[in-house]
């Protein structure tokens, strides 16, 4: 059997771009240790050449501003342009406050041919924690550079553009020569040179991982060397016992696993005119001198850095290579600008601003084909609802996303006001909602959901026992006699639906032997004494349906608000039912992008049989680019039981304070990925902050910062 | 969450005078004796000890790193960089000859983003056609000689058309 030798030639660059994450949401001591082992064993695994690049460059939020302004001239309603127009002052006041920067990570490996980019992205999504996605690195400048002596206010060697500059700037590449014997960490002194408010790269070089015998052979011999000559001097030489001890610990951590890597770190720094390119050299130079040196690149090799910031080997760019050797578990902290969000992309809908106030955090969640669906979880007086009507407001001026908000406290005045909607308000006194309204296109599939809100008037299942199932055929059969004589099923308006007074009627009738009749008898008995005449919901459910679920307004928001019925549960389940019934037969229709808020869900998910309508409800949703946002207060209500498969569906989870049902997060398997830090914050979140978790995206914890509008309108919310 | 970042475990610097190392106390030792003893056999023999000291200094200061580069390693990479530029301002000049004759590749005093951010394929086409390499992507393979099989259509005389 041949062996296959692996020649270094054959190695192909791979390049993936990483998302950086909050590194202060591992804010504890053991969460930051647990982070640099997953990293050094990550790292540990690597035999070949590896690069880790973190780009910053100033941003700004004009890229925003320009496209709501777009979207103003576009507008046709005259209060969505006012909106937008608000909130472009907003994002006006926000660039006035601060100076932002943008951070953007990659991670290129040089692999064999036949390993793809998209399986070291997977590999660094898993080790990593965060969102790797293959893709080209950005470059480093645009253009033609030119390799300027020494000169023009700089006295180093540098690029200069070729031509007009046209707003480029110059640049200066420096090489780190030492890695100085301190401590080092996820903060400094990485944190530090991000801090800076000026555009640089930094390149962690790993041009070599050693084999582990081999290094442990390299470096016993330094260890019988220095013991020789310490044998053989006299006096005192601190630095050769400091290194003989550096090589026994490095021998230690070889032999725990660890392997030992050569770093080299490049750091590019762009300036617009050579005085203050010297400055800001300086400046690096001395701000991280504690921790390692740097010297700028001479010649041709300031040339040849650049290449640094590209695929090419390390081997392949001609600089002094001046490497110093590391243990995976120091290498995993020169990762550590990965851990430095700043201000990411503006697309999509502002969420937030992070919790220290640095940067406004936008999310885009109508990127892929399908709508992601959220869960929100919070207690009372926290800021939920706020949040909400910011949010949708948002969505629905910025993104023209409309939406439909089901809320049971009246709140969705403020809401209808805002956007001069209508407001409907149901109400057990004036609202009749007609359980055999037409919800479904198919015969069986209306049926069964009528069926459903019958179940949820009897309180009790119509099916599991002989006399339930013969109960269920019988109403089946009484729908499908009433459906059967109005035509076509999608054409039956509110106004034809067979009442259920009707049904009633037709049910008694039914049964071809006399136990069966008595059963239907029975039966009809039972709903009609609910249902009609002085029963207690004969006004709600006897009536042709008086409030419009029709889609006429599909384009416009829609607010329901359930306020005036909250004290009976079935009326308020039905209504809930009724109003998400209409909108997913909607949703069948057209795949526009909606948004369903449903607040205080649990009033629904408490009726197993209606449970099972928003199981479905929420898939149909998804595939139709409705996104549904479950509001309640506990999490605990959303991961028991079948309510668990709603949950699963909502890769978005919005979390307020949780003070009172902290175990969930720390029980459940769908939130492994909190650390104790990350139950200390969802436990002391003040008011209007909330943890952004966003499955295979990242963790983040906001503050809803509202507009001025937004303050006014909804303030009482 | 911290470590204690150690020296340099590959690199050997034994204590030799001051915050000089024995290597190169040694190196520059050897090379002013080498000069010393060459001289002796030279008509200039009377300068050889002024030469031992000079060059033993010489070499020291030679050696002297700054930025982890000795100081004539840093003289050659200035020296190598003002020939680059200034054979790429004047191609028909002095300097663009002396780089020529000393082999110099002076187009890297000019760099386009193009060439140096763009994923080119480090990779070169084995040699050996009893190793077979899958590529991930077609152009790869065309770009650096893999091969790879196509249709062929024949003329009717039975020629590759």
């Amino acid at each position: 059997m041949g062996t296959r030798f692996r020649k270094p030639d054959t190695q192909v660059a791979r390049s993936v771009l990483l998302e950086p994450f909050d590194i202060s949401l591992h804010g504890t001591d053991e969460g930051l240790r647990g982070l640099q082992n997953r990293f050094a064993m990550w790292l540990r695994g690597f035999n070949g050449p590896l690069r880790f690049v973190t780009w910053q460059i100033p941003a700004d939020l004009s890229p925003r501003l320009t496209y709501i302004k777009e979207m103003s001239d576009a507008a046709a309603e005259a209060g969505r342009r006012e909106l937008l127009m608000e909130y472009r002052r907003h994002y006006e006041m926000l660039q006035a406050e601060a100076q932002y920067q943008r951070t953007m990570c990659g991670l290129a490996a040089w692999t064999e041919p036949g390993e793809s980019a998209h399986s070291l992205a997977r590999s660094a999504t898993a080790a990593l924690d965060t969102l790797a996605v293959d893709a080209l690195w950005p470059p480093l400048f645009t253009g033609e550079y030119k390799l300027c002596e020494p000169g023009g206010g700089y006295r180093g060697w540098h690029l200069a553009p070729v031509g007009k500059p046209a707003g480029r700037p110059v640049f200066a590449l420096l090489s780190s020569y030492q890695l100085q014997p301190t401590i080092w960490d996820f903060q400094r002194p990485f944190s530090m040179l991000i801090g800076r408010r000026f555009p640089l790269a930094i390149c962690v070089d790993i041009p070599k991982t050693w084999d582990r015998n081999d290094a442990i052979n390299e470096i016993e011999s330094v260890v019988q060397a220095y013991s020789v000559h310490l044998a053989t001097m006299r006096g005192e030489d601190s630095r050769s016992i400091k290194k003989i001890n550096d090589c026994r610990q490095t021998l230690e951590e070889l032999n725990l696993g660890d392997a030992l890597h050569d770093v080299q770190i490049i750091i590019a720094l762009s300036a617009p005119d050579r005085k203050t390119l010297r400055e800001r050299v300086d400046e690096v130079i001395k701000l991280v001198k504690p921790w390692f040196g740097l010297r700028a690149e001479i010649g041709e090799a300031q040339a040849e850095a650049a290449k640094f910031f590209g695929p090419h080997h390390s081997r392949a760019i001609g600089i002094p290579h001046t490497t110093w050797p590391v243990v995976s578990r120091e290498l995993a902290l020169l990762f550590a600008p990965l851990g430095m969000r700043k201000l990411a992309g503006l697309d999509g809908t502002l969420r937030g601003e992070d919790g220290n106030g640095n940067y406004p955090v936008f999310h885009n969640s109508w990127r892929d084909k399908r709508a992601t669906h959220e869960v929100w979880v919070g207690g009372s007086g926290y800021g939920k609802t706020f949040a909400l009507n910011c949010l949708l407001s948002r969505q629905y001026a910025e993104e023209g996303v409309p939406f439909t908000l089901l809320e049971p406290m009246g709140h969705g005045v403020h809401v209808a006001n805002a956007f001069d909607l209508p407001w409907y308000v149901m109400s057990a006194q004036h609202t009749c909602l007609n359980p055999q309204d037409v919800m479904f296109p198919t015969l069986v599939e209306q049926k069964a959901h009528t069926i459903r809100l019958y179940e949820t008037i009897l309180g009790r299942q119509l099916s599991g026992g002989q006399k339930e199932n013969q109960e269920r055929a019988l109403l089946g059969e009484a729908l499908e006699i009433l459906y059967g004589g109005l035509g076509e099923l999608m054409a039956i308006t509110p106004d034809l639906a067979p009442l259920t007074e009707t049904v009633c009627d037709v049910l008694s009738g039914l049964g071809d032997k006399a136990h069966i009749r008595t059963i239907a008898t029975d039966l009809a008995d039972e709903i009609g004494g609910l249902c009609t005449g002085r029963g207690p919901w004969a006004a709600f459910v006897n009536g042709a349906t008086n409030i419009d679920l029709s889609s006429r307004n599909r384009a416009k928001p829609q607010v329901f608000s359930f306020h005036e019925m909250e004290q009976d549960p079935i009326m308020l389940a039905i209504a809930y039912t009724q109003v998400l019934s209409a909108i997913r037969r909607d949703s069948l229709s057209n795949e526009s992008p909606r948004v369903i808020a449903v607040d205080e869900v649990y009033r629904l998910m408490r009726h197993p049989s209606l449970l099972d309508f928003l199981i479905e409800a929420a898939k149909t949703f998804r595939t139709r680019r409705k996104k549904l946002v479950v509001i309640d207060q506990q999490m605990s209500v959303m991961v028991e039981g079948r309510a668990r498969l709603i949950f699963e569906n909502c890769p978005i989870r919005v979390i307020f304070n949780q003070r009172q049902g902290l175990n969930v997060f720390k029980e459940d398997a769908a939130f492994q990925h909190f650390n104790d830090y990350h139950h200390e914050i969802i436990a002391n979140l003040q008011r209007f902050s909330f943890v952004f978790d966003v499955q295979e995206e990242g963790i983040w914890v906001l503050r809803n910062r509202a507009s001025e509008g937004e303050l006014k309108r909804f303030r009482s919310t | 969450m911290a470590a204690q970042f150690k020296s340099n475990v590959r690199v050997r610097e034994e204590k030799g005078f001051g915050s000089i190392s024995m290597k190169r106390l040694i190196f520059c030792g050897v090379g002013a004796v080498l000069i010393f003893m060459t001289l002796r056999f030279t008509p200039l023999a009377t300068i050889a000890l002024p030469m031992l000291l000079g060059v033993f200094a010489g070499l020291l200061v030679l050696t002297g790193p700054r930025g982890g580069l000795p100081l004539w390693h840093r003289l050659m990479l200035g020296l190598r960089g003002g020939l680059v530029v200034a054979a790429a301002r004047h191609p028909a000049g002095i300097a663009a000859l002396i780089a020529r004759a000393l082999n110099v590749d002076v187009s890297v005093a000019y760099l386009s983003q193009r060439q140096i951010f763009t994923v080119q394929s480090s990779m070169v086409a084995d040699e050996d056609v009893n190793e077979w390499a899958v590529f991930a992507d077609l152009n790869e393979a065309e770009t650096t000689g893999g091969l790879h099989f196509v249709n062929v259509m024949e003329g009717s005389d039975g020629n590759t058309l």
